[in-house]
C-alpha cells in the first residue's frame, strides 16, 4: 500500500482520445518526491528537445505532492509544468486552492495530458470515471462563466474546475490556468499550452481516501506545524492583508517597481496603500485547502453600474499593473485582477509588457498611429483598452500578446532597451535595492519569476547573528549588501523546490519567514506521511537534484548560463529616488556573486552542472 | 445533564470561515483514520466567496430520526444522534431529511454518520484556524448566544456608522437626554 501519495498517474491523450492510468514510479518518487520535482523529471524524460511549445508533443503535467490534500498545513498546492511558450525553456507554475487536493481525492497524483484535440474539449474526472467531452459550447467563455457552466452541466456544486479563458484560447504567450475562479497558475504561459491542446477545462471531483503511514505521528507533527505557523511573527498582519502588505515595506525599503522600473518608489503610492483596500473593499479572508494563514482577501467594488466581487489580489499584481504603469487607483487594480482571472492571463507579465509599451510611447519609439491610441503613464482607460486588445490579439495587442522579448525584437528601433525580461519572462520587479533578489531572479531556470529563488529572508527576520549562523555572513540580512547572497539564494531555491514538490505553500516555509517550517519539519511531515525515514540531509539533496535537473532542462532547450543576468537598466541606471537612492547592480560585484553561486552549486563558470555534481546527485 | 454542542461565532468581522476545510480534514482523519473530506461529519458549504460550516444541530425533534423507516435512529447522550448499526438498512432517508445536510453517507459505509462531538472535545473546534467554531454547554449556551448576538449587533452598527452615536449617548438622573 502506498501512503501519502495515491500511487496512480492519469494519462490522457487528446489526439487519440485515450485515457489510461499507470502506477506511480516509487523509485522516482523517492528521488524527486512529487509535484514540481517529479513533474520536471517526467517532462525531461518525455519531451523531445527543441519542439515547439504549442505543438501536440508538449505534454501538460499537473502534479500534486505526497502532502497535498493532507492535514499538513498549507497542503493545497499543485504544480503545473510544460515547455513554456513564453520563454521556450522550462514552464513551471504553482497554484493553490482546492484543485490539487481534489485530484488526489479522485485517486490520482499526477495528470499528464498529451496530444492535441481537433475541436474544443473538456475533461471530467470523477474517481475512475474519466471522460473527454466536447467543449465547443464553452469555447470563448471566460473562466468564471466556464466554472458556472460546468457546475450546472455536471449538476455538482462541489466540482473544482481548472480552466483557461479567451487569453489561453488565443494563445497569448503568458496565458494562465485559473483554478476555482480566483487562483491562477500564473507565470510562464501554461494556459497557452492548454489552449493549443484545445482543452478548455478540467473538472475534478472525488471521494477517495488519502492514507498516511503513521496517523498518530502525522497528526502530532501536523498540529505542531500548524501551531508553529500561526504563532510565528507577522502571522496576524499577513493573515489580514496577505502579500499586499509588501506595498508598504517596498516603499520603505525602496524597491516598489514603478514606471517600468524607471523609479524604485512610487510617487502616488498613497492611492494604493493596503489600509485603503482593507477599509473600502475587503469583504472576508479566504484560504486555500487546509491553510491556517488565509492570506487571500476577497473584495467587493463598484465598477460603473456593476458591482463586482473577486479574490486573489496579490502584491505582484498590484505592483505590475499599478505602480509599474503609474496607476494609483485601487478600482483599476481590482478590475484588472478580476479581468485577468476571467480572461486567464498573467497579470504580472501583462503589466511588464504594457509598461514597456508605455515607455516606448513616452520615448517616441512607438507612435499613436502604430498603437491605435494615445498612451500615457497613469492612464487607466487606455491600459484597459490595450489589455482588451491583447486578449483578442487585435491590432497592436497582437504584438503585445507575444511577450515583451518577442515584441521588442519585432519592433526594434531601440525598444529592446526598455524591454525588461530575464530569459524571456517579463520582469516587473525592482531589484537594485535588494541584491540577493537580483541574483535569485537572474539564475532562475524559468526566467524572471520570484517564486523560484527570490530570497525573502533578505529583508526580513535575518539578524546579523542569525545571518552569520545560517549563512556564515553577517550582512546576509542586509538587502543592499552583495555578501552572503549566493548561499542565501541556494538555500531559498532548495526550500522552495521542496515545498512545491511536497505540495506545500512557500509562505509557510522557513525561506519566507525564519520562524516557519524548516526542512527538518518537512522531513518529519514526509516521514510520518509516507512511512520512510527521511532525514533533512536527504531532503536537501532532493532539493538540489531538482534544481540541477531544471538547469539541465533549461540548457537542453537552448538556455545559456550567460543569460543569468539582469536587464541593462538595473546594471547601469542608479535609483533616483527613495531610500535605495544611488543603488544599482554593479556588474563586477554581481559577477562575483554569480561566480560564488555557481561554485556553491558545483557548476562550472558557464553555469553548467559538472559531471561530478550530476554523478553525486544521481542524474 | 450537561449538554454540549457546536456553534458558529460570527460576531467578529476579522474572523469568518475562510473555506480552508481543515475541520473536514481533521474530522475524517480523527474518525476514519484517513483524510477524505467526503467522510467528514462537518462540511463547509460554499456559495460564491462565502463559506459556512454545517454540522448536526442536535435537534429536539430530529427529522432524521423521524424519517427513519426502521426506527434505527435515536437521541442519545448529549442530544446526539445514535445510529443502531444492526437495525439500519442504509437507505439514506435521514440524509435526505436533515434540513442542515448534516447526516452523511459514503459509498464505503453501510450506515450513515453524524457528528459525535468527538466524545466531548471536538477536533474541529481545536483545529479551526479562525476559531469561529466553538462549543457550548447547557449552562452557558444562552449566555454565549447572547454574547455573540451583542457582538454581532455592534459589528452591524459599526458598518452602518452609528456605533458612536449610541455609545456616546448620555442620560441625566431624571431620565432626560443630555445634549
Amino acid at each position: 500500500m502506498v501512503f501519502g501519495w495515491i500511487g496512480k498517474n492519469l494519462r490522457i491523450d487528446l489526439s487519440e482520445k485515450k485515457v489510461d492510468e499507470n502506477d506511480l514510479d516509487m523509485e522516482l518518487a523517492r528521488k524527486f518526491i512529487g509535484g514540481r520535482g517529479l513533474n520536471v523529471k517526467l517532462l525531461y524524460d518525455s519531451l523531445e528537445p527543441g519542439i515547439d511549445p504549442l505543438s501536440p508533443e508538449n505534454p501538460l503535467i499537473i502534479g500534486t505532492g505526497p502532502l497535498t490534500g493532507t492535514l499538513a498545513p498549507t497542503s493545497g498546492r499543485t504544480n503545473i509544468n510544460a515547455k513554456s511558450p513564453l520563454t521556450g525553456l522550462l514552464g513551471d507554475s504553482n497554484v493553490g486552492g482546492h484543485f490539487g487536493p481534489t485530484l488526489k481525492f479522485a485517486g490520482y497524483d499526477n495528470l499528464i495530458i498529451h496530444g492535441q484535440s481537433d475541436s474544443p474539449v473538456y475533461i471530467t474526472i470523477c474517481n475512475e470515471n474519466v471522460e473527454i467531452r466536447p467543449g465547443a459550447h464553452l469555447w470563448g467563455l471566460t473562466t468564471w462563466e466556464t466554472d458556472r457552466a460546468l457546475k450546472k452541466e455536471l449538476d455538482d456544486e462541489s466540482v473544482h474546475v481548472a480552466a483557461i479563458g479567451p487569453a489561453g484560447e488565443n494563445l497569448i504567450r503568458y496565458a494562465c490556468i485559473v483554478c476555482d475562479k480566483h487562483r491562477a497558475a500564473g507565470r510562464t504561459g501554461m494556459g497557452a499550452v492548454m489552449g493549443a491542446k484545445k482543452l478548455k477545462a478540467i473538472a475534478v471531483s472525488g471521494d477517495k481516501d488519502i492514507a498516511v503511514s503513521n496517523p498518530e505521528e502525522f497528526m502530532k507533527v501536523s498540529k505542531e506545524a500548524i501551531h508553529q505557523i500561526s504563532s510565528s511573527s507577522g502571522y496576524d498582519t499577513f493573515s489580514k492583508y496577505g502579500t499586499m502588505l509588501t506595498v508598504d515595506s517596498a516603499t520603505e525599503l525602496g524597491w516598489l517597481v514603478s514606471y517600468n522600473a524607471k523609479e524604485a518608489v512610487f510617487d502616488k503610492v498613497e492611492g494604493i496603500r493596503p489600509y485603503i483596500f482593507r477599509k473600502r473593499y475587503r469583504t472576508r479572508s479566504k484560504a486555500c485547502f487546509n491553510c491556517p494563514i488565509h492570506c487571500d482577501q476577497a473584495y467587493h467594488f463598484e465598477n460603473g453600474q456593476d458591482a463586482t466581487d473577486g479574490a486573489g489580489i496579490e502584491y505582484g499584481t498590484i505592483s505590475a499593473v499599478g505602480s509599474n504603469l503609474g496607476i494609483d487607483s485601487w478600482q483599476f487594480i481590482l478590475w484588472m485582477n478580476n479581468f485577468s482571472n476571467q480572461m486567464g492571463f498573467d497579470s504580472m507579465s501583462c503589466g511588464g509588457v504594457i509598461a514597456w509599451a508605455l515607455e516606448c510611447y513616452e520615448k517616441g519609439v512607438l507612435t499613436e498611429e502604430e498603437v491605435g491610441m494615445k498612451l500615457g503613464w497613469g492612464d487607466a482607460e487606455s491600459v484597459k483598452a490595450l489589455t482588451k486588445m491583447i486578449v483578442k490579439r487585435k491590432g497592436f495587442g497582437d504584438r503585445l500578446a507575444e511577450g515583451v522579448k518577442r515584441a521588442a525584437q519585432r519592433i526594434e528601433r531601440g525598444s529592446e532597451e526598455y524591454a525588461l525580461h530575464i530569459k524571456g519572462a517579463e520582469m516587473p520587479y525592482e531589484v537594485r535595492g535588494r541584491k540577493g533578489f537580483a541574483l535569485g531572479l537572474a539564475v532562475a531556470n524559468v526566467g524572471a519569476v520570484h517564486t523560484k529563488g527570490g530570497p525573502m529572508l533578505e529583508y526580513g527576520g535575518l539578524t546579523p547573528s542569525k545571518g552569520k549562523g545560517l549563512f556564515g555572513v553577517e550582512e546576509t540580512g542586509d538587502p543592499r549588501s552583495y555578501r552572503g547572497k549566493a548561499k542565501l539564494v541556494v538555500f531559498t531555491e532548495h526550500v522552495f523546490a521542496l515545498a512545491s514538490s511536497l505540495g506545500l505553500c512557500k509562505f509557510a516555509s522557513i525561506a519566507n519567514n525564519i520562524e516557519r517550517l524548516s526542512v527538518e519539519d518537512y522531513a518529519s511531515l514526509l516521514s510520518a506521511a509516507v512511512g520512510w525515514k527521511v532525514k533533512s540531509k536527504e531532503m536537501w539533496k532532493i532539493g538540489e537534484r531538482i534544481i540541477n535537473l531544471e538547469r539541465l532542462f533549461m540548457l537542453r532547450e537552448g538556455g545559456k548560463g550567460s543569460e543569468d543576468t539582469l536587464p541593462k537598466r538595473f546594471r547601469e541606471e542608479e535609483v533616483a529616488h527613495g531610500s535605495a537612492k544611488g543603488e544599482r547592480i554593479d556588474p563586477l560585484k554581481f559577477e562575483a556573486m554569480l561566480k560564488e553561486y555557481y561554485q556553491t552549486r558545483g557548476w562550472n563558470e558557464e553555469g553548467v552542472p559538472t559531471k561530478e555534481k550530476l554523478g553525486e546527485l544521481g542524474l | 445533564m450537561k449538554k454540549i454542542g457546536l456553534v458558529i461565532d460570527r460576531s467578529n468581522p476579522d474572523m469568518d470561515c475562510t473555506g480552508c476545510r481543515m475541520c473536514e480534514v481533521i474530522c475524517s482523519f480523527f474518525h476514519e483514520g484517513v483524510i477524505n473530506p467526503k467522510k467528514a461529519r462537518i462540511r463547509v458549504v460554499s456559495e460564491q466567496l462565502i463559506d459556512v460550516p454545517t454540522f448536526c444541530r442536535q435537534c429536539r425533534s430530529p427529522p432524521c430520526r423521524d424519517s427513519c423507516p426502521v426506527n434505527a435512529l435515536s437521541i442519545g447522550q448529549e442530544g446526539l444522534i445514535v445510529v443502531d448499526e444492526e437495525t439500519c438498512i442504509g437507505c439514506g432517508s435521514c440524509v435526505e431529511a436533515c434540513p442542515f445536510g448534516a447526516m452523511f453517507m459514503h459509498t464505503d459505509w453501510k450506515t450513515p454518520r453524524a457528528c459525535d462531538l468527538c466524545g466531548g472535545e471536538p477536533k474541529c473546534v481545536e483545529y479551526c484556524p479562525t476559531k469561529i467554531l466553538k462549543t457550548y454547554n447547557s449552562h452557558d449556551f444562552p449566555y454565549r448566544r447572547k454574547e455573540y448576538a451583542k457582538r454581532y449587533l455592534k459589528r452591524a452598527l459599526k458598518q452602518w456608522g452609528i456605533e458612536d452615536i449610541i455609545s456616546e449617548q448620555k442620560w441625566s438622573s431624571d431620565g432626560s437626554e443630555k445634549t
